[in-house]
């Protein structure tokens, strides 16, 4: 094969390859663009589970607990923040669950929105649950 | 059109895809134990991104998918022949492309930007147009003419 046929031949090459990350780029771009990450997304049947962990537990604004309970455990939180959703995750439950069911401690959790604009109306819609004694679940389920 | 020599394409692809492995390794032991790159400017950008759904595939950091990429850039660089041109030019497109997804999940999706990523963004990009100079200039050309 001359250098030239080699040549060519290896521009063909390219050529296709090209035309296929193209492809595979654009259908990666769309596949995800309209799929959403579910792994954080809040679901009915999350709600129903926290709706279960939070049963039988006084909620007063943003105040979870028995409002007489001797231990104030006060939060200042983002729901926007990794490192909250780190707490809430594996550190928060088993206080729920050994300290604030027996009335021992109250927690109290205050925005303090301070990862961008989206925190603002998270932080909102939070105080506005817990205007309807739900902002525990909302929080959590966030 | 005039290209800059093989040999000079050749040292920049070996210079930049070296870089590359460091960033793309420093990335994968920062994350190894659960943790993230240190963002230079401060910021929760790079903990953001390892943190997300994003940063593995199939169970794989994939800033190993990374490092194995560079590595095999920086292979290409020491031969002057065919199959390192078309080797070096495929593997650097396949980075670029998967660079350019997910730089669009960064800032669409998960809205942080990690500085360290964007590095690898830009080696990668950068190391692609030197691999399609190198094919386009290059290719099909005998070992003594490409020099």
């Amino acid at each position: 094969m001359s250098d030239g046929d080699r040549r060519t031949k290896l521009m063909q090459l390219a050529s296709g390859a090209v035309f296929l990350a193209i492809v595979v780029v654009v259908a990666l771009i769309v596949v995800n663009g309209s799929s959403s990450d579910s792994a954080g997304e809040p679901t009915p049947e999350a709600a129903k589970e926290i709706d279960r962990s939070l049963r039988g537990i006084p909620q007063r604004g943003m105040v979870l607990g028995d409002p007489s309970a001797p231990v104030e455990l006060v939060e200042f939180g983002d729901l926007q923040c990794p490192v909250c959703k780190g707490y809430a995750e594996e550190i928060l439950p088993a206080i729920i669950e050994n300290q604030v069911k027996n009335g021992e401690v109250k927690i109290d959790f205050r925005n303090y929105a301070i990862i961008g604009p989206q925190s603002i109306p998270a932080g909102a819609a939070a105080l506005a649950a817990g205007e309807q004694g739900r902002g525990w679940n909302f929080v959590e389920l966030f | 059109m005039s290209y800059p020599s093989e040999d000079t394409l050749r040292r920049a692809i070996a210079f930049l895809a070296a870089l590359g492995v460091g960033v793309a390794t420093y990335i994968a032991i920062a994350e190894s134990g659960g943790g993230s790159p240190v963002c230079l400017a401060g910021g929760t950008g790079c903990r953001t991104v390892a943190e997300s759904s994003y940063s593995h595939v199939a169970g794989v950091n994939i800033a190993i998918f990374g490092a194995i990429g560079y590595l095999l850039l920086l292979a290409t660089a020491f031969f002057a022949n065919d199959a390192a041109r078309f080797g070096g030019f495929a593997v650097s497109l396949g980075g670029f492309g998967y660079s350019v997804f997910l730089t669009y999940i960064e800032i669409f999706k998960i809205e942080a930007i990690c500085q360290w990523c964007v590095a690898s963004a830009v080696l990668m990009t950068v190391l692609f147009l030197l691999n399609a100079t190198r094919l386009i200039g290059y290719g099909g050309a005998e070992l003594q003419e490409a020099r």
